[in-house]
């Protein structure tokens, strides 16, 4: 047993291996430690500890005026009226659909389970093609108007960037190489669900596109990334759908984008099998079991005793176990029988 | 002076090169360098930020540093800015 006191003073490597093993009190205090680092260094600096309270997951929405600079001027704060511009209203409230979906469907109070509030920034910097999760808030350009438009308008774009706030405290995946492609594939997923939710969609009529909403027509394209067809979303997409071309380069943080496309497909095709409100709740207590250096194979393992798990209990259809493992199996991760 | 700058990561993680050369005042130039120099300090966790990487060279001197959203001086900030509208 191991409480988390007594998994303070265990080094990092062997919170891992018992994590690895299912010790979920290991797991949460290997994911904590990291951050709890982190967060030290600035309150040294500042010399100050406050008392953590739990919040309500209170949406601010901040116009960056363009400036490549957050909060600048917060312009709708959780409950207040509609402002004269769509991009902070927009913010506003797919960030509020997104919290509200992981609210009713998990019961988790905002991105850190404690009431966090929910920053957004919009109209960052000048014509900037991105939007972006920096550990604390989310922000978004408004796109060149050639290639981009407006990234704070897309639900699976805000879901994306909301679900690296939850990833981060609830596995941490280490933001490089397969943990970070994890990271990348977890904000996907809760993209696509959210934005089918959102749409009132069920899987047979979504598009399964991520970013289709923030590409102009003049960019070569239909979206940034596809779920269904990972590889064929624009002429840059180089994600692989399957194991075998698995990208070993050192780009994109060793390529967190990239192959992020493999788990993505095998979440596609386990969605086609036994639906996507089974698949969510299957991933993301997946993501709660997941720790911070987590691979594909660690994936593959805790995912299947996870789908497991919940078939017995019968929270998940029959037939899920075999579905996933299938789905993984098609792109080309298949369990090891030791 | 020479530069190169490649800009990689970011939500759609489409890679963008640019090279060429470029004139620039001498206090431009001295502020540049000077601000090459510094080491970016260490960022927090960013997801999906871009990663900027910038090169310049100079009578033979080569210097190039890489950044993040959190961490680009304006001075480079600026000197990116000049070279995306000049259309290079």
């Amino acid at each position: 047993m191991c409480d988390k006191h007594h998994c303070l003073i265990i080094p990092p490597h062997i919170l891992e291996e018992l994590a690895k093993l299912g010790n979920t009190s290991c797991k949460k205090t290997l994911n904590d430690t990291h951050r709890i680092l982190q967060k030290r260094n600035g309150i040294l600096n500042n010399l100050l500890i406050r008392e953590v309270v739990e919040g309500d997951g209170d949406r601010f929405v901040y116009d960056c005026q363009n400036r490549n600079q957050q909060r600048v001027e917060m312009v709708r704060q959780e409950g207040g009226e509609a402002t004269d511009d769509e991009s902070v209203n927009k913010a506003y409230v797919t960030s509020g659909f997104v919290r509200d979906y992981f609210k009713n469907t998990f019961g988790l109070n905002s991105i850190d389970d404690n009431g966090l509030d929910i920053i957004s920034n919009v109209h960052y910097g000048k014509d900037y093609n991105n939007a972006f999760w920096d550990g604390d808030e989310m922000t978004y350009g408004d796109g060149d108007g050639k290639e981009f438009k407006d990234f704070a308008s897309a639900i699976d774009v805000v879901a994306h960037e909301l679900a690296h706030g939850i990833t981060q405290f609830l596995a941490n995946l280490e933001y490089q190489s397969q943990s970070g492609a994890l990271n990348e594939h977890f904000s996907d997923v809760f993209g696509t669900i959210i934005k089918q939710k959102y749409l009132n969609q069920d899987i047979s009529e979504a598009d399964w596109l991520i970013g289709d909403t923030v590409v102009t027509e003049e960019f070569p394209g239909v979206a940034i990334r596809s779920m269904k067809a990972p590889g064929t979303a624009n002429d840059f997409d180089s994600q692989p759908d399957h194991m075998d071309n698995y990208y070993s380069g050192n780009a994109d943080n060793q390529g967190v984008h990239i192959n992020s496309g493999i788990p993505n497909k095998a979440f596609y095709l386990s969605c086609l099998e036994i639906g996507i409100d089974d698949c969510a709740m299957i991933w993301f207590e997946t993501l709660k079991a997941l720790w911070r250096t987590a691979d594909f194979n660690d994936m593959l393992d805790v995912i299947l005793r996870v789908t497991e798990g919940l078939q017995n209990e019968g929270k998940v259809c029959d037939g899920a176990l075999q579905a996933v493992e299938n789905s993984f199996s098609t792109v080309g991760l298949s369990k090891v029988v030791a | 002076m020479k530069y190169e700058i490649f800009i990689n990561g970011g939500f759609a993680n489409i890679p963008k090169q640019y090279n060429g050369e470029i004139s620039l005042e001498s206090s431009e130039k001295k502020e540049l360098f000077q601000t090459l120099k510094v080491k970016p300090e260490a960022s927090g966790e960013i997801h999906d930020g871009f990663i900027y990487h910038v090169k310049i060279i100079e009578e033979g001197q080569e210097i190039r540093s890489v950044y993040d959203e959190h961490n680009l001086p304006s001075v480079i900030r600026t000197f990116i800015d000049t070279v995306l509208s000049k259309g290079n």
